[in-house]
């Protein structure tokens, strides 16, 4: 049995996934902090431990994310744009698009055949379209992050964020809460701004469906609603949206066997 | 390119203290002419190394002012100001020279104390945060052009206005025709005889045609250099070839412009016949638009050396016009820049590109998104839609080629990467 490990350090979330024949055995997620190679092996051996398998059992690891660089014991490094094509085809081998929105970035992926990347696109550049801009908000108005998705659906309308800046936005809330606007209504204003950014991101890069989301923002939502809308189609949320980059790159490294 | 490095070092430590008193004498100039001699190891090629005793003689000659002193931008074509033999000087080029040198974190913290604004393209905030720094040689009249870059007139402009010295705009309209022609070619006739008035010269038509005499025998060569870069493997490197892109700019009509290419072209046949490739392996070929970063990076290094794809060939250097006639200057010169493929509708850039891909047999094409570059960025779709039709890769690179700041090492090192495992899995858009 071929077993190998996928490993995603993000700036903000180091993810491991372990493979066995196709098959997502367990996985792990931690907090990347400053810990960067330190945290890759523990979340390393957190997901060899729940799927009750050796390190030295493992055929292959495949290292992908920013962090990437700095994983010694990778047998090969990946980027994070392959890695999520081909964790997205695994699971839903009709994908045409992945939509990734992580803490700090997001990017749109056009998957072909097999998991293979035809063309993407990325901003890491800016918060605005990242869970950042929700977190920042998230402050602002003195929400639970995890709360923010649901408040934003019970609202019928948006509030206007014309903000593109995360900064100015925040200044847009405080002075729509002043104004009286419901706390829903400006929700989903924020959640809607963060799709209207992703989709025109989409829009450039020339999406086509069926398109999975993954991140975890895909956990969102208001963001998921916004999307749907925005593109006029159903996103697919894998189980588990955070774990794709991990999934996909341990994928790849039992396709090296 | 390690031993380059180390001579910019060693220029930025001997340039130091003239940079900062602003003080040029002939003693700094010959110490650094003889720096620079002494240093043909640090050249990967002999003609780079030539290029650079041959502008750094020109530099001086502008410092020095030992004969007036012209600024331009870089699509002017300068065979009018060599046959005037005035001393050209373009503020875009000394922008990356002055990047090497270590200037541009001073010169552009100079130009937004001065309301220059940050989203212009930062080849003109740069020049204009040096000039306004005190390291620019002074200027006796300025020409430029309105094509195709939207913020030199304006910049060279405010340049006149601040040295007081005569500014000529060549207004250049957006079709090649002959009615624009000769709109362009009276424009030209007029500056070159107007500038000759101001600067107290006579207008040699005979010096004229000299320059374009010899720009008709530069460009001879960079046709036969492009002949053998399309041949496969390349003998050079897309990071090398893009430090000629110098003369491209700011050179024809100059006399050394064809000895640089001769030797370019000798090397390139020597390295071809005794199979000295540019990479160990040939994975990909690709085609590079627009300019690359002047400060340190990483991305030819992740292309080239780690990933076997060569830049085969830059946008920048394709020759965009025939050979000038020297009995019609005025009006050969205006077909010349009316002929520029980023002139007018975004298709015949387009076209100009897949033509190129096709050329060089190229599987992908990496367009830098300088930064403020709107003539350049603004219709990347059409390309980006064209491309895919013909099945080739595409990668918009965001980033600034002067201004270190805007560069993300991490972020550039993933797309370019992204970039290689897609051509690698040789499946592109349909």
């Amino acid at each position: 049995m071929v077993i190998t490990a996928g490993l995603d350090l993000g700036s903000l979330s180091t993810k491991a996934a372990i493979v066995a024949e196709g098959q997502l055995l367990s996985f792990s997620i931690l907090p990347t902090g400053r810990g960067g190679l330190e945290v890759a092996e523990k979340a390393l051996e957190e997901a060899l431990n729940r799927a009750n398998v050796k390190r030295k059992d493992l055929k292959g690891i495949v290292a992908t994310g920013y962090g990437r660089v700095s994983v010694p014991f990778a047998s090969r490094r990946v980027t994070e744009i392959t890695c999520h094509a081909r964790g997205a085809w695994h699971l839903f081998p009709e994908v045409a698009t992945v939509i990734d929105i992580g803490g700090q970035d997001s990017k749109v992926i056009r998957v072909g055949p097999g998991g293979r990347v035809l063309d993407f696109e990325m901003n890491e550049k800016c918060a605005a379209g990242t869970g950042r801009f929700l977190e920042v908000m998230a402050r602002a108005l003195e929400v639970e992050l995890g709360e923010m998705g649901e408040l934003a659906l019970k609202a019928r309308r948006a509030a206007p964020i014309s903000s593109t800046c995360t900064v100015f936005a925040e200044s847009e809330v405080v002075s729509l809460l002043a104004e009286g606007r419901p706390l829903e209504e400006i929700l989903k204003g924020i959640h809607y701004a963060v799709a209207e950014r992703v989709a025109a991101m989409a829009q450039r890069l020339g999406w086509e469906k069926p398109v999975l989301m993954s991140g975890g923002v895909a956990k969102n939502a208001g963001v998921v609603r916004g999307l749907e809308e925005k593109l006029g189609t159903k996103l697919y949320i894998p189980p588990e949206p955070q774990i794709l980059g991990a999934l996909g790159a341990a994928l790849l490294a039992a396709e090296e066997n | 390119m390690g031993a380059l490095k180390e001579l910019y070092k060693d220029l930025r430590s001997v340039l130091a203290a003239p940079l900062r008193r602003k003080a040029f004498s002939p003693w700094v100039i010959n110490m650094v002419k003889r720096l620079v001699a002494l240093s043909s190891h640090a050249f990967p090629w002999r003609a780079t190394y030539l290029m650079t005793l041959k502008a750094l003689d020109q530099v001086a000659k502008a410092y020095l002012h030992q004969r007036p002193v012209v600024w331009h931008n870089v699509f002017f074509p300068t065979e009018i100001l060599y046959g005037l033999k005035v001393i050209p000087f373009a503020p875009e080029a000394a922008s990356a020279l002055a990047v090497g040198l270590g200037l541009a974190s001073e010169a552009f913290k100079m130009g937004s104390a001065h309301w220059v604004a940050t989203d212009i393209c930062s080849f003109h905030r740069l020049a204009t945060g040096l000039d306004l720094a005190g390291y620019f040689p002074a200027p006796d009249a300025i020409v430029c052009t309105s094509h195709l870059c939207d913020i030199a007139p304006q910049s060279l402009a405010w340049s006149s206005a601040r040295y007081s010295k005569p500014f000529y705009l060549l207004d250049v309209p957006q079709g090649s025709n002959p009615e624009n022609a000769s709109y362009v070619a009276r424009q030209l006739k007029n500056i070159f005889y107007s500038l000759a008035r101001d600067l107290g010269l006579s207008p040699d038509m005979e010096a004229l045609r000299v320059a374009m005499e010899r720009s008709n025998e530069a460009r001879r060569l960079l046709l036969e250099i492009k002949a053998i870069r399309r041949q496969k493997p390349a003998v050079i490197r897309g990071e090398e070839a893009h430090g000629f892109l110098y003369l491209m700019l700011t050179s024809w009509g100059a006399d050394f412009t064809k000895e640089v290419y001769q030797e370019l072209l000798e090397e390139l046949e020597t390295r071809r016949r005794e199979r000295k490739w540019a990479v160990p392996r040939e994975k990909f070929r690709l085609l590079w638009l627009h300019l690359r970063p002047y400060y340190p990076t990483e991305i030819f290094k992740i292309l080239e050396e780690e990933g076997g794809a060569i830049v085969v060939f830059e946008e920048m250097h394709h020759v965009y016009w025939e050979e000038l006639d020297v009995d019609r200057p005025f009006y050969s010169l205006a077909l010349k820049v009316l002929g520029h493929q980023g002139l007018g509708l975004m298709e015949r850039r387009v076209r100009t590109i897949l033509d190129m891909v096709q050329e060089f047999n190229a599987q992908g094409v990496i367009h830098f998104a300088h930064w403020g570059c709107r003539q350049s960025t603004a219709g990347i779709r059409l390309l980006q839609d064209a491309l895919r039709q013909e099945n080739k890769a595409f990668l918009n690179l965001d980033g600034d080629c002067v201004d270190q700041e805007k560069y993300a090492r991490g972020s550039v090192r993933t797309r370019l990467e992204a970039f290689l495992e897609l051509l690698a899995a040789d499946r592109i858009l349909p």
